[in-house]
């Protein structure tokens, strides 16, 4: 039976790279080019024709619901038709994703693309151990676009897009240069290619509260920690659990955050103002005490779950709904639950919350942003037969045209441009068929990496008013405010073994330290008494040396930005 | 009566020649055990080597014992081994005679219509997911849970999450899983009891034995090599904790208790694709089984005449 499979893998991961003629492409295959010199046409690859492309991703959710292959899905049958280049789609569900890239290195037979695909020992193994190809030579020659997309801050595709009434409203932010860094391996080889948002998104995390109790005890939303300390009083007296806190495991990593932010803290090793140093672990910085202290005493006023340390998101939504919570930490566009809340009893009304701050002048440092999360990256492996077409096709995903296909469909069909700006038609949002989000998906968006319109995200969500992509928005936008995005440390490759020692250590820590911050807050340890134990604890376990391993990346990442 | 003895050979010749369907019909099952449980067994050699798909089992490089000296370089590695034990010997010693009683109460219920009830019900919930248990365990034993609720009711405690506290986490585990498998398991032994000969049961009705007489005479010497078998093979089994189910119960706050050896390579080995490590924690883990499953074999050989091989 496993020789069965393995063989059949073999067979198939055999196949990659030559011209196979069973694609599962129904569209209409062959090309177009629109007479006159075939190199004005921006799609014109050289010798693409008839090419096929073996492309190994997972699907998301929406699209396996439409389409058995991403083949099927409108951007990519487009973009056949543009370059003559025939994609075959393999999707590996979730759970197998580790299994069979596993089996395709034991193999050494791989998809010409792979998706998503964490190299065991990380890129530069990836590289030398010839399963990716150094996309580095074809920047330049073969992928004008991406390159221009990843270092060209006076790119016109940068502001083009906005007109000057939403700059207005939404004053996008060029994104952070960051990202030409992060593909990039120890020896500066190029391992993949990622998507490139076009504008800093607003955050993507933090509180959500019950407008409606608010209204009702005559208090305004919550500014700083006092106003926040104020609002749980009243949300007690109604008998009610005023705050969730994050549920156990993540109480300082992401949602944490949330609370923490207000002391300057990240909830993991924080990056120095200097924006070159990586500090201590917040588990042990004094900041951490103070907020520890401050959940310790709202904790004996009642004013947080008395459940939190074992609350996860299950039974913290069912509080929610259960009309019994005040306060709790939501993600960004997270589906049932924005919409969910909002869409619910007309008396059951919930806004967005601004992080709270100690006071009104802080600005936050530790905003909850997706903005250095690459979210997928694509690499092109050793088994591909055309690397140059490979990534010529790849560099068209940058290109003008297709970033307007990506992100605001078809011209005429789903858009019109006014005034040399794309806005969407109102037939997109008329019919109720499906949610703006899944049409997005189902319409327009490629699975893999592509040039990302923040614009036509916020345009949207916007038009959709009272769905849950509206309501994300707002939330975003609220959570963003007064907040920068200072602690976190940018994408770092760390050097062989690296990642899992820091990451032994942290773990040895935190299975430690995590019931001891429940203790703390419970009060079953006191924490005036007990907090440099604790610390040192901390540190003979190994916290420092963690610190030293990022540092000692985050370095040498700058090192090669230089 | 006539003996001669026989070589080996033509003793083997002789049970094949006369055996013959039953060596037949055992083929698929030899092969699906050699592909599943014997081929795959080059691959401990991992648990000595840093495995990297591309070098290959064979080709990664040798370190020896590191990984093992890794996981007893954890300060964790005493209260790991202590939560592991001590999680298994609990659960072996409720959930090893409890199935043997219910067993031997449902085989003295008269009422037909009562015991298939009865029995139906004491099953199902082996039937539910792991993750359902556990999510039903999480919900009826918060704060404002059902459980607590009578708790605080009945016996005028403070309401508290249960499972929030270490002290609980044993009791909260070894509980559900006798909940979980009480009935499962003793459909194995109702099927001894039923091939009990009733011709015993009269004679010792004749004989003057009351129910209770029965019981000891009768029917649990009937069941006993049931009940060996059965006790070796748990006793061989006693560390392979449902590790699953811990993942899904324990939090920081429990980690004391409830931090078991499997859940610590979960946390530090799999979740980074360490499988070098897992590999080499799961080799001692099934190491220690071996050992104990020979010794209580070796034991039962000698005490009670019953034993696997």
């Amino acid at each position: 039976m496993v020789m069965l499979i393995l063989a059949l893998l073999v067979v198939t991961a055999g196949a990659c790279g030559q011209e196979t003629t069973t694609t599962t492409t129904s569209g209409s295959g062959t090309t177009t080019t629109t007479g006159g010199d075939p190199s004005d046409d921006p799609f014109y690859i050289e010798g693409a024709e008839g090419k096929t492309f073996t492309y190994w991703s997972t699907m998301r959710n929406y699209e396996s619901q439409y389409f058995t292959t991403m083949a099927e899905h409108p951007y990519y049958q487009w973009l056949e038709e543009k370059t003559g280049v025939k994609i075959e789609f393999i999707h590996p569900s979730w759970e197998q994703v580790d299994q069979q890239l596993t089996l395709m290195i034991s193999s050494r037979e791989f998809y010409d693309f792979l998706q998503d695909a964490w190299y065991p020992g990380g890129p530069q193994a990836g590289i030398n151990e010839g399963c990716f190809i150094d996309l580095l030579p074809y920047l330049d020659s073969h992928m004008p676009n991406y390159k221009l997309a990843l270092y060209d801050e006076g790119n016109e595709l940068n502001s083009w897009e906005w007109s000057e009434a939403e700059k207005a409203i939404f004053q996008p932010q060029p994104q952070l240069p960051s990202f030409s860094e992060k593909m990039f391996t120890f020896d500066g080889q190029l391992w993949a290619m990622t998507d490139v948002w076009r504008d800093e998104i607003p955050a993507g995390c933090g509180p959500i509260i019950r407008r409606d109790w608010l209204e009702e005890a005559e208090l305004d939303m919550p500014q700083t920690l006092d106003e926040l300390e104020a609002v749980l009083a009243a949300f007690k007296e109604r008998g009610a659990i005023p705050m969730s806190l994050p549920a156990a495991g993540y109480v300082l990593i992401w949602e944490g955050a949330i609370l923490i932010s207000a002391f300057d803290t990240g909830g993991y090793f924080d990056l120095g103002d200097d924006g070159l140093t990586v500090e201590d672990h917040t588990y042990i910085k004094d900041d951490f005490k103070d907020y520890l202290m401050l959940m310790r005493d709202w904790y004996a006023q009642g004013y947080i779950d008395p459940d939190f340390m074992n609350s996860d998101w299950d039974s913290t939504w069912s509080k929610m709904v259960e009309d019994n919570l005040g306060i709790w930490i939501n993600y960004w566009g997270n589906p049932e639950n924005i919409m969910g809340a909002y869409l619910g009893e007309e008396a059951f009304d919930i806004a967005p919350m601004p992080l709270p701050r100690k006071t009104t002048n802080q600005t936050l440092k530790a905003k909850q942003g997706y903005v250095t999360e690459t979210t997928t990256w694509l690499s092109i492996t050793t088994s591909c037969e055309y690397p140059e077409i490979a990534a010529q096709w790849l560099d068209k995903h940058y290109t003008k045209e297709a970033m307007l296909r990506q992100s605001y469909g078809i011209e005429g069909e789903t858009y019109e441009m006014v005034d040399g700006v794309p806005l969407f038609l109102d037939s997109l949002f008329s019919d109720d068929s499906e949610p703006a989000e899944v049409k997005q998906q189902i319409l327009m968006k490629p699975v893999g990496p592509h040039f990302w319109s923040t614009r036509a995200d916020i345009l949207f969500s916007q038009r959709g008013d009272n769905t849950k992509a509206g309501a994300a928005m707002e939330a975003s936008l609220v959570w963003g405010e007064n907040a920068e995005m200072k602690l976190r440390i940018p994408y770092t490759v760390f050097e062989d073994d690296d990642w899992g020692i820091q990451e032994n250590l942290v773990t040895e820590v935190a299975t430690y330290a995590d019931p001891m911050v429940i203790r703390f807050i419970t009060g079953q340890e006191s924490i005036e008494e007990k907090w440099d134990e604790y610390v040192q604890t901390c540190i003979n376990l190994g916290i420092r040396e963690a610190r030293d391993v990022w540092q000692k990346a985050y370095s040498k990442m700058l090192e090669i930005a230089d | 009566m006539f003996t001669k003895k026989l070589t080996l050979g033509q003793r083997v010749k002789l049970d094949l020649s006369r055996n013959y369907q039953a060596y037949l019909m055992a083929i698929p099952a030899i092969v699906l055990l050699f592909i599943f449980a014997y081929v795959p067994m080059y691959g401990v050699v991992i648990a000595f080597n840093k495995y990297r798909p591309y070098l290959g089992v064979l080709g990664s490089e040798w370190v020896g014992l590191q990984h093992f000296r890794d996981f007893f370089a954890s300060v964790f590695a005493w209260r790991l081994i202590r939560n592991t034990v001590l999680l298994s010997f609990y659960t072996f010693l409720f959930g090893f005679p409890l199935p043997i009683m219910l067993a031997l109460l449902l085989n003295e219920v008269r009422n037909r219509g009562f015991k298939r009830i009865t029995q139906t019900i004491s099953y199902m919930p082996y039937f539910i997911s792991t993750v359902v248990i556990a999510g039903m365990i999480r919900e009826f034993l918060a704060y404002d849970g059902v459980i607590t609720q009578m708790l605080v009711h009945f016996f005028d405690r403070q309401p508290s999450n249960l499972l929030g506290n270490p002290d609980n986490f044993r009791a909260i585990f070894v509980t559900s899983t006798l909940w979980q498998s009480l009935g499962w398991n003793s459909i194995i032994y109702l099927a001894a009891l039923a091939n009990v000969d009733q011709q015993l049961y009269d004679s010792a009705k004749v004989d003057g034995a009351g129910r209770l007489k029965q019981l000891w005479h009768v029917t649990l010497p009937g069941i006993v090599p049931t009940i060996v078998i059965l006790l070796i093979l748990s006793i061989g089994s006693m560390l392979a904790l449902n590790d699953q189910k811990i993942l899904l119960l324990y939090s920081p706050m429990t980690y004391e208790t409830a931090d078991v050896i499997g859940t610590y390579v979960y946390r530090r080995g799999i979740r980074q694709s360490d499988y070098s490590f897992a590999t080499a924690v799961g080799l001692m883990n099934t190491t220690v089984n071996l050992v104990l499953l020979i010794v209580a074999n070796w034991f039962s050989k000698k005490t009670t005449e019953h034993s696997l091989w």
